[in-house]
This record gives C-alpha cells, sequence and structure tokens, in this order.
C-alpha cells in the first residue's frame, strides 16, 4: 500500500532563459507549492539536485541556496549528485524521507542552466588522466551522442532499424510535445525534415538527438497521513527505485572506454535493475504499465528501453512505432510529454520534470496529448558512471 | 609511421607507443574479466579483493559497431580540425572486452562493416605548441 504521494507539480517552461538558475528553481518551486495548495513553511525537507553547471556556491548546495531564498526555516537538506540521473535521486530522497515517517511533507527540486552545445564536462573538472571521464574525451572525443550512436548503429545491424524508423522516433516525440505548453520546440518536425537534418554522430541527425535548455522542475510529495489536506487528488507513488551499473553489463557506459560482458550481464543495468525492483515494490507486472515517461537523450532510447524494461518483446519497439502504438492513443504510449527531443535537457531538472509530467497524466490535466485511463505510469532516468532511477505513480 | 621520438602520448598507461601497439589492461587471476584503462580492483562482486594483473592486449578484434562524428568534441579533447569528420570504432576483443577507440586517419569509414577485423594502432591527435604530434590508440581494419 503506498503511503506517498505527489500532491503540487511545478515546471519552469524549458528554453534559452536569461535567468540565473536559482531563479529559475524559485519559479518551479513556487508554482509546485500553488498546485498543492501549501507555503513554504508547511515544507519540512528537501531534497535538491546538485545543479552541474551553476549555482549552488560553486559546492553544489542547491537545495540551500533555494532554502536561503525562499526563507531561512531551518529545515533539512539533501543535495544529491547522479549526474543526469539526479533528479530522480531528489525524488527518491523526497520519497524515503515521507516514507520513513521522519516528515510528513518534502520537496523535491531540479534546476539547470546549460552551457551551450553538447553537454560536456563540468565546469572545474581536473584533467587527471586517472578519471575514465576525462579520458573518453581527451583520447577518443566521444561525446554522449558517440555513444548512443554506437548503440543505433548496432541495433541497425542486429535488427534491420532503418534509418526512417530512426527519424520517426523523433518525429512522433514533436506530435505530441507541440500541445505541452512547458516544451522548448513546439512545432511539427516531419520524417523528411529530420532526415535531411546534417547528421551529428552517425547514424544519428542533429533533429535525433535532444538538445540542451534551462529549466526547473519542482514536486511536493506528502504521507498518507496528511494527504487530505491537499487540494488535489493525489496520484501515489507505487514504487521508487534506484539502481547502479552492475558487473557484466554489456553496454558501454557514458564515460567509460570500454565494457566487460559476462554470461547473464544485464544491458543499461542500472535502469533495468531500477525497473524491475520497482516492478516488485509496486507489486505489478509490465504488462500493468500504462505509459512511460523514458529519457530520450536520442531515438535510440526509445527503440531500446521499453524492450529491456519488459514491456515488449526484442525488436518489436519499431512495430509498435510504426503502428502508432507509441502515441498517446496507443498500446504502449512512450513520453506522452513530448519526451527530451522536445524540451531539451536541462540535466539534473529531468528525474523531477518527468514525475511532474507523469502526474498531469494521471490526474488527467494532460489535454490534447491526455493518455485516455491513464492509471498507472512509469518514468525513468539514466545519468552516467550507472545511475538509473524507476518510478511508479499511480492515479 | 609516428616515430616514438616525436610524438607523446595523449595520457599515460593507456597504449604502448611504436609500430606494433598494444593497449594496456588488467585480467583478475580469479574470474579473467579483462578491464581497460587498467585497474586495481575487479569489479566482479563474486572476486576476492585481489589485485589484478597488468596484461597487454593482443592486437587484433572485431568490430562491434561505428560512428562517424561531424562536430568537433568538446574540450578536453583536442584533435587537428583537418581531422574532422572523425570515426569512433568498437572493437571486440578474444579476451573479452569491448574497447571504444579512433579509427586511423588513413582508413576509410565508408568500408566499414561490422564484424571485420581490426587491429590496433597508434594515430595523431593534433600537434603540440612545442611541435610534438600528440597521439592516441586507433584502429584499423586488416586482412582477415
Amino acid at each position: 500500500m503506498p503511503n506517498v504521494a505527489v500532491v503540487g507539480v511545478g515546471v519552469h517552461p524549458f528554453g534559452k532563459h536569461g535567468k540565473s538558475v536559482v531563479d529559475l528553481a524559485l519559479y518551479a518551486v513556487e508554482a509546485a507549492l500553488k498546485d498543492a495548495g501549501i507555503g513554504w513553511r508547511d515544507v519540512q525537507a528537501v531534497a535538491a539536485a546538485s545543479s552541474q553547471f551553476s549555482g549552488g556556491f560553486g559546492w553544489r548546495l542547491a537545495g540551500n541556496e533555494l532554502i536561503q531564498a525562499m526563507g531561512e526555516t531551518g529545515i533539512p537538506v539533501a543535495n544529491l549528485s547522479a549526474a543526469c540521473a539526479a533528479g530522480g535521486s531528489a525524488f527518491h530522497t523526497a520519497f524515503l524521507m515521507v516514507a520513513s515517517g521522519v516528515v510528513d511533507v518534502a520537496l523535491a527540486v531540479g534546476a539547470e542552466k546549460m552551457p551551450e552545445g553538447f553537454i560536456a564536462r563540468p565546469p572545474g573538472s581536473s584533467q587527471d588522466g586517472s578519471d575514465v571521464d576525462y579520458l573518453r574525451w581527451a583520447t577518443t572525443g566521444a561525446t554522449n551522442a558517440v555513444y548512443w550512436a554506437l548503440e543505433a548503429r548496432r541495433r541497425m545491424h542486429e535488427l534491420g532499424t532503418t534509418d526512417t524508423q530512426l527519424a520517426k522516433v523523433a518525429s512522433k516525440a514533436h506530435l505530441v510535445g507541440k500541445h505541452n505548453p512547458n516544451a522548448r520546440y513546439r512545432r511539427d518536425f516531419s520524417v523528411e525534415e529530420i532526415l535531411s537534418s546534417p547528421i551529428l554522430s552517425s547514424p544519428l541527425r542533429l533533429y535525433e538527438v535532444c538538445a540542451v535548455s534551462d529549466a526547473a522542475a519542482a514536486v511536493v510529495v506528502c504521507s498518507a497521513k496528511v494527504v487530505s489536506k491537499f487540494a488535489h487528488r493525489p496520484v501515489w507513488v507505487k514504487a521508487s527505485a534506484v539502481g547502479t551499473g552492475a558487473f557484466g553489463d554489456p553496454t558501454i557506459r557514458v564515460s567509460e572506454l570500454s565494457s566487460t560482458p559476462a554470461p547473464g550481464g544485464t544491458a543499461i543495468s542500472e535502469c533495468t535493475l531500477a525497473a524491475f525492483r520497482a516492478y516488485e515494490q509496486a507489486g505489478v507486472d509490465p504488462h500493468d504499465i500504462d505509459l512511460i515517461e523514458l529519457q530520450d537523450n536520442s531515438v535510440w532510447q526509445e527503440l531500446a528501453i521499453p524492450e529491456l524494461f519488459g514491456l515488449c518483446e526484442r525488436g518489436q519497439a519499431e512495430v509498435l512505432l510504426e503502428n502508432g502504438e507509441t502515441l498517446p492513443t496507443g498500446k504502449l504510449p512512450i513520453n506522452p510529454s513530448g519526451g527530451f527531443l522536445s524540451f531539451g535537457e536541462a540535466t539534473t531538472a529531468m528525474g523531477v520534470w518527468q514525475i511532474a509530467e507523469m502526474a498531469s497524466q494521471l490526474r488527467g490535466h494532460a489535454g490534447p496529448r491526455q493518455v485516455e485511463g491513464a492509471r498507472i505510469g512509469l518514468c525513468q532516468v539514466l545519468g552516467l558512471e550507472g545511475n538509473g532511477v524507476v518510478t511508479i505513480l499511480s492515479a | 609511421m609516428l616515430e616514438s621520438a616525436g610524438c607523446a602520448p595523449v595520457a599515460e598507461n593507456l597504449f604502448s607507443i611504436g609500430r606494433e601497439t598494444q593497449l594496456l589492461a588488467s585480467k583478475c587471476s580469479q574470474c579473467g574479466s579483462v578491464f581497460f584503462p587498467r585497474r586495481g580492483l575487479c569489479r566482479n562482486p563474486n572476486c576476492s579483493r585481489i589485485l589484478l594483473e597488468d596484461i597487454a592486449l593482443g592486437r587484433r578484434g572485431t568490430l562491434y559497431s561505428f560512428t562517424v562524428h561531424h562536430y568537433m568534441g568538446s574540450l578536453p579533447f583536442r584533435l587537428d580540425p583537418s581531422l574532422l569528420p572523425y570515426t569512433v570504432v568498437l572493437v571486440e576483443f578474444p579476451e573479452g572486452v569491448r574497447i571504444m577507440g579512433m579509427l586511423t586517419e588513413d582508413a576509410d569509414s565508408r568500408g566499414l562493416q561490422i564484424g571485420m577485423p581490426m587491429e590496433v594502432s597508434m594515430g595523431r591527435l593534433y600537434e603540440r605548441e612545442d611541435g610534438r604530434e600528440i597521439v592516441t590508440w586507433k584502429f584499423r581494419p586488416v586482412e582477415a
């Protein structure tokens, strides 16, 4: 029986803004508090994703900075680091704070102001030859897109996935995302337009890899004990699970130069293990999941992750896509928010943002993107060096 | 081919310099797992915390996947702009490890086919301010 509920969500629209990371966070927090119908003084704890590129006094203390800005109530704070999964860690931590009974109302927040261009090493990172994330850049020019492209090329080889199918994933994302007021790219992108965008890292084209955005997201969670005080119909946290990379995983983890596959190894293990932990925690099977929000840094992830999570058979993601089954009206709606491809990635905000998007679906507030009868939704984020977070929410 | 006197590796302890370049890896004497770059302890949770053995990998593997990257990677990556676009390949070694690396500058990415034999080599990244060539390990296709 879930004992933690999401009762308020707030998102700062995604884009390139002149605002500081703190101002982005304040916008999202104030929106989440308003949505929950509470004031700042009702918040008993904060779990903040540590922004990677600015703010936090240079010590990644995003939560402390937020508390100073909102008013110093002296409440407990956790500043979480898990690369691009840090928003997921922040939500998980807020969940644990409430599930444990230590507090009744907690706030999870993530905000990020991204440097221009593709995601790089955070500022001030060392030039240390014993740091594999330094080495992958310096020795090989292995951008994040290189990893996704190597996986996409291999999938094409093994399963016959076509360039057109890769483009269709991106086109589908925009078909949905254009209706989301918080999305950055709010127009249609035809398959032809995507296929005529420049190659970024073959076979992936520029429009098949997510951009980077500035944004923030916040959610208020509370215990079952106090949930009746809140204005909204609650969204329940059926499971919140974290995974790390496991030995034998054949996938090359972003930031590494190699993988050591072993018999029985699990692909994208940090996320796949988290997903199966979440199913167990929630007492659900993959076929109980009505919709998913997954981390589509590139179109490849949207094809690879559903089969790893047991949501479809291997190689069937392309078939579901071709048949329109991954649209909000289909059998397995994927990223009815529009996904990272429509929003751009604001790294540490994303795990919290997914919860906000999923909550709007489960409340039935998603307008033209609404998945009819959405009851159980799964969210997934992945951070480099083996950080996975999977959340299952229910109406 | 670059000679060791005129070049410097981009980082230490990753590959041997010279005509017969080899990648420097670690092998667990308990489970046999091979890791690159070298590391101190085995990542297999079933293994005791014993120190790994230093090995040099054989020079040949097979192409597992590849990508041609059309934009300059960001710092700390430095590459002579004339080498753009650059190709990154993933090579599966018989020792049980898959390793990424750039394709040698003399190889044509259009000829790459997954499953083809590849050989480790050394290649240029850029010329340093003191005139030295900075090199990294690279891979090139070879006859079966």
